[in-house]
């Protein structure tokens, strides 16, 4: 609004004030051009005046009428007609004839004042003596004020003219002018109807009007509502001239255009009221003033209209569609206005209707979808808890019958039976095996999915734990007649902190599919080093795998082409829980293959480097190496990579290496350089000779000796090599199987190379070769002796240990006693059925050991390792406990250690853990089993 | 969206205002058209100032006389300029050296007015420069105001004179003497136009009044040679001696006078062309006691006056004096300005056309132009020298009288044969060039 008011406001006022300006300018230039006017028309009568006394003056009839001192004679009657008519024309109303002394020659008009004297102002005034003084002193024709002049008894100007004679003044004519000669013809018309025209002389001191004014009264000094015209006057008599707005003497205000007029001294003003002068202004003001108050009547009953029609509703509508957040949309818009507005709300309002309905929709769909989806989150939650159960009980169910059927096919395999009886025994017991290994692999991967599976860290020698994941399959290589080849980073720390137990798992399952899917060719694990974190990979020359194969390999029950399941058996859960087991570990499992040329599995696990305590196996190592350290070895392999592998680390230990690829070869070169070498490796699986046979031919045909030339057989799980091995011990041969570990092959060559006479004791580092061939046979075999670090240093505890078992369930106990009753054939075995006849018979037997198994009747496992643990604080004594579950978490296994057990064996009871949970306890006095292959 | 109520009425409202100032928009356009009052000072500004002539000499003998004058003129001008020039328009001085010589005169008339095609020029001082420089502004139809009271008989439409005709001067100041001094005068002035028409119309004036003039003589332009005229003088024992000398010969005619026992209680004189700038130069003290006929004088009462003395003498030095032409000069310019503003104009031509009946408050009383003569309407006056070199104002006529260029008791032919007989002795020169003064026997 005020946008709009106060532009038009500004241009109204300017309007009116142009107009008013231009006004003043026209009105002024009017009272100018009037002003102007008069004052020429006055200037111009007088002259006019003037000019007659002048040329009246010139009559040669002056100087006889002056110099005739008799008076007027007759013959002047003429020429006193003349004058007579003159005035008579002209207006002048009396000729006056004055002598050179100043007295009255004649008057034409009044003859009675002749002989009176210019200075008796009594009868004469002032002016005419006034008019003759100036026109003698000027010697010119000069006019006098208006004054009062007693003869004519009104108030009356002279004009006088000095009459020359001969060059001498003789006299003067005076010309008496009346008021109404100088009249001025002033044009009333143009003076409108406040118009004046002002003459005003100053006499004595006052002001006079010298033409009878329009309207004004007479001008007084002193008095206020005079003083401003008083002042115009003054000014202008002092020959100012100027416009001014002034207030007349009748209080009016007025514009004056005031001018001096020098022949009668007179101020002229001319005036006219602004009141009237500004009337076409005030007219157009009050006009235009009528016309905006009109136009911002309208503008605002229009804006309020708009407001009302179209804005209001639109703010009623904004302001009920805009609402807060989680307010209910209205039921419907009730918005008057134009119709567009109308129809604006309607449209809104159906928008609303749609919305509030689709709303609905949309709360009943979801709420039926919640249904719908809690029902299906309870049902799968009650699935997922189903399905652990049901594994924790299978687990547990599952684990029970097999341990028997596994158990007891060992213990049938010991008794005397038919060739034909043990082999069934045996394939039972490897089905039973088997079926173990699937439900182990089942409960695995259930473990893991549920994400129960939790990583056991502990400090371990990798190299051995390396060495135990190749023996778990090095007789399967050496079945299937392939080339296992095992390459370890020297740099390779000894001791690093990993969970052994899952990473041995991970390692024999590459392995294993490695062997499984080769049928001819090599594998190869290799080991490395770098930057804290160990790679692995298993290489291998099989079948290979596609692609496409390679995107479906790591899932769950899918091996590579179903075909192959059928052709090499197996789940297929393997790699899925290796790959699991190495994503728990930080690590990956990826792999790279060509199809029918083979594959290479790697993975790296970041590892915590431990600086442990040297073993001692490994000092001896060392020593061995420092001291009689073969220097020219010749290595014959009939198998590249293999020859290459035992090439590249002796030649890493500074020894000379000739390499050759088969019997003949090697007994060839032995022929041309006997002397050359210190010692003969040689791989005993060669197709053409033998190592045996080749032995045999450099032993009996060259006659080269076993001081002179020591050789190390090497030869697979699969062959009968290592018994003959053992037989000819003191031929010169020591023997090694494959694949070869660098340390084992550098200790070997260690003591081969300290002298021949030694090579009748090749023992071997328990540590290297923990389930040596050589140990095989009979239990109790001697060179097994110290193989068990830990058990070395125990003391031997009483000869016939007593060991009590407890078990509720009469199957297990049967089965667990029967295995301690073959290991340790010699010892006490006390059995409880449940917890508290545990503690009993551990109270009044006191036991070496005590099996004890967790879940029971009346006391649990736990409870009774509690309170025996508790009797044993009174005693001061500590029995190894060791507890039989079938529950595989590790939660399980920490809740014993913490009830106070010293070890967990899982059923069913593997023998071979059985046997080293009690050489831990009783040390050398426990034998091996021999080994039950899968 | 807007949330301003205000501004939502003030929309539909705008448009209603656009619709209704329809008739006011064309009241907008009319402040271009019209609006004479504020269109006059940026056109002038675009115009540049306004320049006018100032032409006197300010070297030579004049010099002493016309520098002043010189003075009075610019004061006038820079008053002017300093309330706003004429019609919004600065005015602008070329001023320009005559070099008390006519010639040179008339030669820097016509570069002012042909080169620097000035609007104006005011200027001249001796009647033998007018004269000279005359042609020049009549050939161009062009205006010089010209300051200095001179000797009459002429009249160009092209010549404004603000200083006294004879009848504003000489002829008053004779009739006075008459009346309060004696009837037998002696004459004597410098030889030259002026001195001679003077004592022309002195001596038909005695003559009218029964009077006698005992002698007449004069002296060359510069000269001292006075002896012979005092020694007359002595001899002659006139009432009065009515002196038309000019310049330096004054000194020399007073001294000869007071060495001789004349003093004004004796034999007093009436001069007419010693003011108070020749008091101050060549000191009041010979002077003191006789008379001066003026309009002018600088102790003339009143506060136009007070005024303009109080700002010369701000400008030019406390103890700087004014005299009658140095007035006219400074009236001059006034009434150029007030002409032009009431022209609208400040071409010669718009400028003549209102000069008549022209009117203002000069310092020494109104002033009025007369528009058939272009002189002024001037109040006379009659000073007594006093020692400090003013003026006692002892008689003024009563109301300013009209300017008669031309004596009414001779015909306009007669003063013409005159100043023809005048010029044809000098060897048309206007002044006597010779090195004899000329004898009283002048046509």
């Amino acid at each position: 609004m005020v946008v709009a008011l106060v532009p038009s406001l500004v241009a109204f006022f300017m309007a009116n004030r142009i107009f008013r300006e231009s006004i003043t300018e026209q009105q002024r230039q009017g009272l100018v051009a009037l002003a102007n006017g008069t004052r020429d028309q006055i200037e111009g009568l007088v002259t006019s005046r003037i000019n007659d006394a002048n040329t009246l003056s010139l009559l040669p009839a002056w100087g006889q009428l002056l110099s005739d001192r008799q008076g007027l004679g007759a013959a002047d009657l003429p020429f006193f007609r003349f004058l007579e008519s003159y005035l008579d024309e002209k207006g002048y109303d009396d000729l006056i004839l004055i002598d050179p002394d100043g007295r009255v020659r004649f008057s034409l008009t009044y003859p009675d004042l002749a002989g009176l004297h210019i200075g008796d102002h009594e009868r004469l005034g002032t002016e005419i003596a006034r008019s003759v003084d100036a026109a003698n002193t000027l010697l010119q024709t000069e006019i006098s004020n208006f004054s009062w002049f007693p003869p004519a008894e009104a108030s009356s100007a002279f004009i006088t003219s000095p009459v020359i004679e001969d060059g001498v003044i003789a006299g003067n004519i005076v010309l008496k002018v009346p008021r109404t000669l100088l009249q001025l013809s002033a044009n009333d018309a143009f003076l409108g109807r406040t118009g004046e025209i002002l003459t005003l002389a100053q006499e004595g001191g006052k002001l006079l009007f010298t033409t009878p004014p329009r309207f004004s009264p007479p001008v007084r000094a002193n008095e206020p509502g005079h003083q401003a015209l008083w002042d115009a006057v003054e000014q202008t008599l002092s020959g100012h001239q100027a416009s001014s707005f002034l207030d007349d003497a009748l209080g009016n205000e007025v514009m004056a255009e005031g001018r001096y007029i020098p022949s009668m001294n007179w101020a002229l003003l001319v005036k006219i009221d602004t009141a009237e002068m500004y009337e076409p202004v005030d007219a157009f003001f009050r006009a235009s003033a009528f016309i905006v108050l009109l136009a911002l009547l309208l503008a605002f009953a229009l804006a309020w209209a708009a407001h009302r029609l179209i804005t209001r509703p639109l703010e009623l509508l904004t302001a009920q569609v805009r609402r807060p957040r989680g307010a209910p949309l209205p039921e419907h818009l009730e918005i008057r206005g134009r119709h567009e507005v109308r129809e604006l709300s309607k449209a809104f309002s159906g928008l609303f209707g749609k919305l509030r309905s689709h709303q609905r929709d949309l709360e009943r769909k979801v709420e039926a979808r919640t249904a719908e989806l809690s029902t299906a989150l309870e049902a799968a939650e009650a699935a997922s808890r189903a399905k652990s159960e049901f594994l924790a009980v299978m687990s547990h169910e599952l684990r029970t019958p097999l341990n028997g059927v596994i158990g007891f096919t060992e213990i049938l395999n010991k008794t005397p039976l038919t060739p034909a009886q043990r082999q069934y025994a045996r394939n039972a017991n490897v089905s039973g095996h088997n079926l173990l290994r699937i439900i182990d692999d089942i409960l695995d991967l259930s473990k893991i999915e549920a994400g129960m599976l939790e990583l056991d860290l502990e400090r371990t020698d990798i190299i051995e734990l390396i060495q135990n994941s190749v023996d778990v399959v090095k007789l399967a290589a050496a079945r299937k007649d392939l080339e296992l080849l095992l390459r370890i980073d020297p740099t390779l720390p000894r001791h690093v902190v990993v969970d052994p137990v899952r990473l041995t798992q991970i390692l024999c399952n590459l392995l294993g599919n490695a062997i499984k899917f080769t049928e001819a060719g090599e594998v190869e694990l290799g080991v490395e080093y770098r930057d804290d974190r160990v790679l692995f990979s298993v290489r291998d020359t099989g079948i290979g795998i596609s692609a496409e194969q390679k995107r479906k390999l790591f899932q769950a029950f899918s091996q590579a082409d179903s075909s192959t399941s059928r052709r090499y058996g197996g789940t297929g859960l393997g790699l899925t829980i290796s790959q699991s087991l190495a994503d728990r570990m930080g690590s990956r499992i990826e792999m790279e293959s060509e199809l029918g040329r083979g594959s290479r599995f790697f993975f790296d696990v970041p590892v915590e480097v431990v600086d442990g305590e040297d073993e001692d196996g490994e000092d001896e190592v060392g020593e061995g190496q420092g001291e009689g350290m073969v220097k020219r070895c010749l290595i014959v392999d009939d198998h590249a990579g293999s020859r290459a592998l035992l090439s590249e680390i002796l030649t890493r230990h500074g020894v000379a290496v000739v390499a050759c690829a088969g019997g003949r070869e090697a007994i060839r070169i032995l022929e041309s350089d006997v002397d050359g070498f210190d010692a003969l490796i040689c791989d005993n699986g060669m197709p053409a000779l033998t190592g045996q046979e080749t032995f045999r031919i450099i032993r009996d045909e060259l006659g080269i000796t076993a001081e002179t030339l020591p050789v190390l057989l090497l030869y697979t799980a699969a062959d009968e090599a290592a018994e003959w091995v053992g037989c000819e011990l003191s031929g010169g041969v020591c023997g090694l199987d494959k694949p070869v570990n660098a340390d084992a092959l550098l200790a070997c060559l260690g003591r081969l190379g300290t002298g021949a006479s030694g090579a009748t004791d090749p023992g071997r580092p328990a540590a290297d070769q923990p389930d040596g061939v050589g140990a095989a046979g009979a239990p109790g075999e001697p060179t097994a002796a110290g193989a068990r670090p830990g058990a070395a240093a125990d003391p031997a505890p009483a000869e016939r240990p007593t060991i009590l078992v407890a078990e509720d369930v009469p199957l297990n106990m049967f089965l667990i006693t029967s295995l301690l009753a073959t290991i340790l054939p010699e010892a006490t075995l006390l059995r409880a059925e449940n917890g508290e006849e545990a503690v009993g018979l551990f109270r009044s037997e006191k036991p070496d050991l005590v099996l004890m198994d967790v879940q029971m009747p009346r006391m649990s496992g736990l409870g009774a390792t509690k309170e025996i643990r508790r009797l044993e604080r009174e005693a001061g004594t500590h029995t190894p406990i060791v507890a039989l579950t079938a529950a595989t978490l590790t939660e399980d296994r920490d809740r014993c250690l913490e009830a106070g057990m010293d070890q967990v064996l899982t059923k069913p009871i593997d023998t071979d853990r059985l046997k080293e949970a009690l050489s831990a306890v009783f040390g050398a006095s426990v034998p091996t089993l021999d080994r039950v292959g899968p | 969206m807007v949330s301003n109520p205000l501004f939502r009425i003030a929309v539909p409202a705008i448009l209603c205002m656009v619709w209704a100032c329809g008739p006011g928009g064309s009241a907008g356009s009319a402040d271009q058209a019209g609006s004479p009052g504020q269109g006059g000072a940026p056109q002038a500004e675009r115009e540049g100032a306004i320049r006018v002539g100032v032409l006197h000499s300010l070297t030579g003998t004049m010099a002493i006389s016309e520098v002043s004058v010189v003075n009075a003129t610019l004061l006038a001008m820079e008053e002017i300029n300093a309330r706003g020039g004429v019609n919004g328009r600065r005015i602008e001085a070329l001023v320009r050296d005559g070099e008390s010589d006519g010639i040179i005169f008339a030669r820097e008339a016509e570069r002012l007015i042909a080169e620097d095609r000035v609007e104006v020029v005011f200027g001249c001082w001796t009647s033998d420069c007018r004269r000279t420089v005359r042609p020049v502004f009549e050939r161009h139809d062009h205006l010089l105001f010209y300051p200095v009271q001179y000797e009459g008989i002429e009249l160009s439409p092209n010549i404004v004179y603000t200083g006294a005709a004879p009848n504003q001067q000489i002829i008053p100041a004779v009739k006075w003497a008459m009346d309060n001094l004696g009837d037998r005068f002696y004459l004597v002035g410098s030889d030259y136009v002026f001195p001679h028409t003077a004592n022309a119309i002195i001596r038909d004036q005695v003559q009218s009044l029964r009077g006698h003039i005992l002698g007449e003589a004069y002296v060359l332009l510069g000269s001292a040679e006075v002896e012979a005229i005092a020694d007359e003088i002595v001899r002659l024992e006139p009432d009065a001696i009515l002196n038309t000398l000019n310049g330096d010969s004054n000194i020399a005619f007073f001294e000869a006078l007071r060495a001789r026992g004349i003093t004004p209680e004796r034999i007093p004189t009436i001069s007419f062309s010693i003011a108070e700038t020749e008091l101050q130069l060549m000191g009041s003290a010979p002077f003191g006691g006789d008379y001066a006929a003026w309009n002018y004088f600088q102790s003339v009462p009143g506060e136009t006056n007070e005024s303009f003395v109080a700002t010369y003498r701000a400008t030019y030095g406390a103890d700087a004096v004014i005299n009658d032409p140095m007035e006219a000069a400074y009236t001059g310019v006034h009434l150029w300005a007030l002409a032009a503003e009431q022209a609208g104009s400040t071409s010669p031509g718009a400028i003549r056309d209102v000069l008549g009946g022209l009117s203002l408050a000069a310092p020494h009383g109104p002033v009025s132009i007369d528009g058939r003569t272009q002189h002024l309407w001037k109040t006379i006056r009659i000073g007594r020298i006093r020692d400090d070199g003013q003026f006692e104002i002892v008689w003024s006529s009563p109301k300013p009288v009209r300017p008669l260029p031309y004596p009414s008791y001779r015909t306009t032919q007669a003063w013409h044969d005159f100043l023809d007989g005048l010029h044809a002795m000098w060897g048309g020169n206007w002044a006597n060039q010779g090195a004899t003064p000329s004898g009283a026997e002048s046509p």
